[in-house]
Order: C-alpha cells, then sequence, then structure tokens
C-alpha cells in the first residue's frame, strides 16, 4: 500500500501508510505495521532527511498548528506570572508556552538554585521576584506532581514585568533593579535582559 | 413532610405494545433502520474541543477539556475523567428523583464504562502529568442514551486534537420477542425483552464496551452484537464526514487569517 | 515585541482598558450592544416545558418536570415549585464542588424572582390529595458570561411553555373501567404504602397536555459590568473575569423597572443609571420579541 493522496483529510484511525514504507511524524501513530492518522487534519509527506532513512507521514491538524497540545516541555520558553513567593521558591502560573497562550493554566516553580547563573547559593528569591510579575522562564524538567521546574539563569530570562509597591510599571536599571517611575525608588528584581 | 413522587408523568400517549405486531415500527423506520442522526462539532466555546450528537429524541452535548494539569498525582502517562449525567428532566428513569449535584449510582458507573471505552483508544502516553476531562450531558433520552454518548464523546474528543487511533460510537439494539430492533425508541427499549449496547471502534474493528440487560437467549445475543457493530459502522461514516467538514471550515478560516 | 494574543493572556486588564477607551470591545461589539439570543422553546419532548437560551456562546438549557404528589401538610391547596440551577462540567471542565457556589447563588437568584410570579394554587388537582409538583431545572451548558439574563430568560421561557395533562380523580373500582374505555388515558395509582398508611389515590390523566401555566408579569433582566466609568451591556466571560462591578436590572415584561440589583464598588452615576435604563427598556423588548415568536 502506497501512501494516501497527500491533500486527502484523515480522521483519527484512518490507515495512512505502512511501516516499512515511511516514518510515523507528528499526528501519526505506529500500530503493528500500520501507520493510522491520530488526529483530523490533512496528510503531509515528507522527503527522507538523507540517506537510509524512509520519508515521514504526519498530520497537519485542521484546528491547530503544530505542537498542539500545548503542554510544558523540557526546553519550552514560557511566560509566567508569579503567584506565591516563599524563601525557596517562587511559584508561578504558566501562561504563555513558547509564545502561544495556554487554554489550561499551569503551575510552575522556579527553585532557588534555578534563578541565576552565580552564587546560586545566595539568591534571595525576595530580592528576585515579587507578586504578580511576569517572568520569563525555561522548563527545566516536569518538577514534581503539583507543578513543573522552571530556570531564569540564562541572561535573557527573568522579570519582564512589574509593578512596584506603589502600583507603578517598573523600568529595568539593570539585571537586579528596577525602577519605579513614580516614586524613584528601586527595587530588586532577577531582571530579563531584553534582547 | 417531604413530598412523595409517584413517578415522571410524561410519556403517556399511545400503547407501546402495539409496536410487536407491525412489520415496520410506530415511527415507520425498518427493524435495521437508524433514526436520523445530526451531528456537529465545536459549538462549545469554554471546552477544548465539543461534540454534539442527535438522534430521534437523543440528544446530548459533550465537551472535552484539557489536557490540562492534573490536580492529584504524577504520572508518566495521562489520565482521563468521564462525566455522564442526564437531565433531569429527560425522561431517563432515576434521572428525576435525583437531588443537586451529586451523581447517582448508575451515572458513575456509566462514567467510568465511558472511560475505559474511550481510554482504549487514546494516547493518554502522549500526555504526562496531565489529564483530559469529558463530560457528557443528555439533554433528552429518547432511547439509546449512553450509545449516544460514547458517540458524542468520541466527536468531541475529535475536534478537542486528542490523539486517538481510532474513532468510537456506540449502538443499541432491542430485542422483541424473536425481532431485534436497532436503535430502539424509548418506548422500544420500555418494552423490550432485553437490550444489548455496544460500544465499537470502527477501524480496528474492535468491541470497546459491551452490555447486555434483561432476557435475551444465546443465538440472538451473537446476532444483537453483530448487528450492532454494522450500526455503529455506520455511524462512525457519518462522524467522519462530519469531521471532515470541520476540517474543512478550520483550514478556510486558517487560510484566511495567514493570508 | 508580545502578540495580542499574548497580551491578552499575560494583562487581561489592560487589554479590555485599551478596548473599552476607544469605546469597542474585546469581540467588536460595542459597549452599549448585546449579543445576538436565540432561543428555542419547547425543544424537548420529555419536559412538560423547556426552552435553550444562546446568547453568543453562552448557553442555558431550562426544563420542567411534572410530577403528581400529596399535598404538603400546611398548604393542602397549594402545589409545589422547586427552581434549581446547575452548572455543568461542560461549561467549567472543573469537577461539580469547585463551582457550586456560583450555582448556588444563581438558583438563590431566580428563585426569589421567579417563584412569587407562579400562582401554586392553580397547581392543585383536589386539595388534601393531589397537586402537581414542578420542579424547574436550569442547566448552564456553555459559560461565556451573562449567566444571570440568560438563567432568567431561560426559566420565564421554558415555564411559559408548560403544558399540563388534565388530571381527574376517580374512584378505586372506577378506575378499572376507564383505563379499558378510554384510550389515550393513563392510570396514575397514587397509591402511597409507604407512609402513614393513607388511601390510595386513583386519577385519570390525559395524553394530551394542554393546561397552560399563570405566568403574569413575570421577570426579565438586563445586565451591566462596569469598566471605566462605562457600563458594559451583556458582559462576555472575558469581561467578567476583569470587571468586579455588576449592574443588574430587573424588569418587566412592558418594559417598566422593577428593581436593581448592584454589587461591586464602581460608582453608578445617575447619567450611567439612565442610559442603562434606557438600554435594558430596549433590550426587553427583543425578548419578549422573541419570547412571543418561539411561543
Amino acid at each position: 500500500m502506497e501512501s494516501l493522496r497527500s491533500d486527502m483529510y484523515v480522521t483519527p484511525g484512518e490507515r495512512v501508510g505502512e511501516a516499512d514504507k515511511f516514518e510515523a511524524g507528528y499526528g501519526v501513530c505506529q500500530i503493528n505495521n500500520i501507520l493510522v492518522a491520530t488526529l483530523v487534519g490533512t496528510l503531509v509527506q515528507e522527503k527522507s532527511k538523507g540517506f537510509g532513512t524512509k520519508p515521514t507521514l504526519k498530520i497537519k491538524s485542521a484546528k491547530y498548528s503544530e505542537g498542539h497540545p500545548l503542554l510544558p516541555d523540557i526546553g519550552s520558553k514560557v511566560t509566567a506570572k508569579v503567584i506565591r513567593v516563599t524563601p525557596r521558591a517562587a511559584s508561578v502560573e504558566i501562561l504563555v508556552i513558547d509564545g502561544k497562550p495556554v487554554r489550561e493554566v499551569f503551575k510552575g516553580t522556579i527553585n532557588q538554585q534555578d534563578v541565576r547563573q552565580t552564587e546560586v547559593d545566595k539568591v534571595e528569591i525576595y530580592k528576585c521576584f515579587a507578586l504578580g510579575d511576569i517572568v520569563l522562564a525555561e522548563v527545566i524538567s516536569l518538577g514534581d506532581r503539583h507543578s513543573y521546574f522552571l530556570s531564569t539563569a540564562k541572561n535573557e530570562l527573568g522579570v519582564i514585568h512589574a509593578k512596584s509597591k506603589a502600583g507603578v510599571v517598573m523600568m529595568p536599571v539593570n539585571w537586579q533593579e528596577m525602577l519605579c517611575p513614580a516614586t524613584n525608588s528601586k527595587e530588586f528584581r532577577k531582571v530579563a535582559k531584553e534582547s | 413532610m417531604g413530598a412523595i413522587t409517584y413517578g415522571p408523568l410524561v410519556r403517556i400517549d399511545g400503547e407501546g405494545a402495539k409496536t410487536k405486531e407491525r412489520d415496520v415500527r410506530e415511527d415507520g423506520r425498518r427493524w435495521d433502520e437508524l433514526r436520523p442522526i445530526y451531528m456537529r462539532v465545536g459549538m462549545l466555546s469554554t471546552a477544548t474541543g465539543s461534540g454534539y450528537f442527535e438522534g430521534g429524541g437523543t440528544k446530548i452535548f459533550c465537551a472535552v477539556h484539557g489536557p490540562r494539569p492534573s490536580a492529584s498525582n504524577y504520572t508518566i502517562d495521562g489520565t482521563m475523567h468521564c462525566d455522564v449525567r442526564w437531565a433531569q428532566f429527560s425522561g431517563r428513569e432515576g434521572a428525576a428523583g435525583r437531588q443537586g449535584d451529586s451523581m447517582s449510582e448508575e451515572e458513575r458507573e456509566l462514567s467510568s464504562s465511558l472511560q475505559r471505552t474511550l481510554a482504549s483508544a487514546v494516547r493518554l502516553e502522549n500526555y504526562p502529568k496531565c489529564r483530559i476531562d469529558v463530560s457528557a450531558f443528555v439533554l433528552e433520552d429518547g432511547g439509546g442514551g449512553f450509545a449516544a454518548v460514547t458517540t458524542a464523546a468520541s466527536l468531541a474528543l475529535a475536534d478537542a486534537g486528542v490523539e486517538m487511533t481510532d474513532i468510537m460510537a456506540g449502538s443499541t439494539v432491542a430485542v422483541i420477542g424473536k425481532q431485534l430492533v436497532v436503535d430502539p425508541s424509548a418506548r422500544e427499549e420500555a418494552i423490550a425483552d432485553g437490550t444489548v449496547r455496544v460500544g465499537f471502534a470502527s477501524q480496528r474493528a474492535k468491541v470497546t464496551d459491551l452490555m447486555q440487560n434483561g432476557e435475551v437467549d444465546l443465538e440472538q445475543f451473537r446476532e444483537a452484537i453483530k448487528v450492532c457493530c454494522t450500526a455503529s459502522a455506520q455511524v462512525c461514516g457519518l462522524m467522519k464526514e462530519c469531521l471532515v467538514k470541520k476540517a474543512k471550515k478550520w483550514l478556510k478560516k486558517r487560510g484566511r487569517s495567514e493570508m | 515585541m508580545i502578540s495580542e494574543d499574548v497580551y491578552r493572556k499575560v494583562h487581561p486588564k489592560e487589554y479590555l482598558k485599551r478596548f473599552i477607551d476607544k469605546d469597542v470591545r474585546p469581540d467588536g461589539r460595542a459597549v452599549s450592544t448585546a449579543r445576538y439570543l436565540r432561543l428555542t422553546i419547547g425543544s424537548i419532548n420529555t419536559a412538560v416545558g423547556s426552552a435553550l437560551v444562546r446568547l453568543g456562546n453562552t448557553t442555558v438549557l431550562a426544563g420542567v418536570n411534572a410530577t403528581l404528589i400529596r399535598p404538603n401538610n400546611a398548604n393542602p391547596d397549594k402545589g409545589i415549585v422547586e427552581v434549581s440551577v446547575e452548572l455543568l462540567p461542560t461549561a467549567s471542565g472543573e469537577s461539580r464542588n469547585v463551582r457550586g457556589e456560583e450555582a448556588v447563588v444563581l438558583a438563590e437568584f431566580l428563585r426569589t424572582l421567579i417563584i412569587p410570579h407562579i400562582d401554586v394554587s392553580t397547581l392543585c388537582v383536589e386539595a388534601d390529595k393531589l397537586v402537581w409538583c414542578l420542579s424547574l431545572t436550569v442547566y448552564c451548558i456553555d459559560h461565556d458570561g451573562n449567566l444571570e439574563d440568560s438563567v432568567v430568560l431561560a426559566a420565564v421561557a421554558a415555564l411559559r411553555n408548560v403544558r399540563l395533562p388534565t388530571v381527574r380523580m376517580v374512584d378505586g373500582d372506577e378506575g378499572g373501567d376507564i383505563e379499558n374505555g378510554i384510550e389515550n388515558t393513563r392510570m396514575i395509582d397514587a397509591d402511597n404504602e409507604a407512609e402513614e398508611g393513607n388511601e390510595s389515590i386513583m386519577a385519570v390523566v390525559s395524553s394530551k397536555r394542554t393546561e397552560s401555566l399563570e405566568l403574569d408579569n413575570f421577570p426579565l433582566t438586563v445586565s451591566f459590568q462596569l469598566f471605566c466609568e462605562k457600563a458594559l451591556i451583556d458582559p462576555s466571560a472575558e469581561e467578567e473575569v476583569v470587571c468586579v462591578s455588576r449592574v443588574t436590572f430587573i424588569m418587566k415584561p412592558t418594559g417598566d423597572m422593577r428593581g436593581i440589583l448592584k454589587e461591586g464598588g464602581h460608582i453608578l452615576s445617575p447619567k450611567l443609571y439612565n442610559s442603562c435604563l434606557a438600554q435594558s427598556k430596549e433590550r426587553v423588548k427583543e425578548y419578549m420579541k422573541k419570547l412571543q415568536a418561539g411561543s
């Protein structure tokens, strides 16, 4: 059996090809020797990437772009809101994954040792994050049962939006301070370097 | 003093027993004929995916939420939770007397039945640490309610973009005397000697859920399962049409927004 | 530069404010434009009355179940009306208990509005023996804001749609004859063995449902969300999450105002009040048009 025509619509369970001729890509799953579609969409055939490899069959989902559903994965860049700060860690709600807003909010944790690269043991969480801050972070592990573990250790990661105690949006001064334009007071944060 | 109920007072016209003698059924169908089916996907805004099924007097909304963070445990595979309930005025026995938010025993049992049926096709291994919530609501049960729930839930899962290795449909066959009656109406169900309900995965041609009530002899039972599978396969065909139609709409819409 | 979608998710309040400052809403409506209302009446055959309301994406189904019961000792000549509201997991995805509070508040709101307008004495078949118990249940299937207005409208439409069979009390012996003699009737053997050994009650219930419910001067509501000194009629879920203050105008079918309900700390200035009232009157006309078209 050759693969089905490439502009054809498939539904879950439909056979799209044989496993010895094609590689299973996104939205395709191998059952015994048969490749079946697992999503609703159109079938796409990608040329083999090199000698000896098979061409890949994947589904272009009709409703979502590739990578759906949006689940945090190791290496994902996420935008998150700080909802709790303790001496050991900051708890956040993940709102955006790789530039796409999530439907369901996932919980994340930034542990003390993952806040910055240097002087890890001297990190004081209170001087890095405050409630309501919007943080750019990277997923480093699937974490414990409550949350994903995040890191802001890279320069371009950290707080990207914060309000001062006076309730005004602050401007970054350097990588660990922000300035409140209304009161001219400075507050400590782990600031993301603007790229 | 608490109110004493004497049973719901709807559906009281005519006499169902007449059905037994006639060649065709009281709604004019042949014995092996399904009721006209109407299906839609994606009409609930808050859900990731949704399906609506209407066949005869049976009307069902089903919503899928998630994959979302699992509240309880770290699991390598995802988990799935199902919640099936009948409207208090749906005409199903037992639904009328229920108070408040709690589920009846039967609803609990059917919810777990649905969970097992769907879990056989959903690729939960792709959703680590997450849960998928499937909730079905039967507005009106004009017979074959739970079978239709299976169908609606499958539609909703496909619409939500949850990876599945098959599409499932359910169907019911009633045994009235010597006759097998496909997709019985509520009244046919009430006078039947027994009913057989099957959940069917169309591509793999596998029975994923089987339930038999009442008195059915072995030969009839075998035959009933076969008939159920044929009926389910028919429904699956319609489901695919419905999904492809929607997919074309989505692709058109995306094409426009990307331009 | 962050995209619009991301800004919407991360800063929902600022996002909404940018729109409202320009007198337009995220879904494209003007501040004073309500969503399109679809009303389907009587679509549930198993209920004695039903109505499905779709207000934009918000979907609410109201249905009425009727049972014959022995009346309450305190009110032997009055029927009983039960009202409940349920937020289905199809709307929230949450397990029941989480959003239970919202449903309880809605149910109480509906109960206080609706119950006084139903004449329960018309639900009496025979005093001391048999009365109707109507249970009205409103299910919220999809929640995209403004459940209040949808729930009230669905409940009113379903109750107006109620058609009850005629019931006639008969003696025990007579019962058997009637069952055989007259077609399309059914015996209700309202025998109650469990409780205090009452004599059995027999009644003939017609198959045709003809008796409608008296429901005069029923209430209708029009809700606004207060935000940035503006009143957003018929708020969506996105708007409801951000705004904290809400005003609900309780109206009569004629368009007169019956009452007002306000929660949250925003000030409703006299000017805004007048504008809201005028909008409510217009909205009620729309409601009435749909109610009359459907029934």
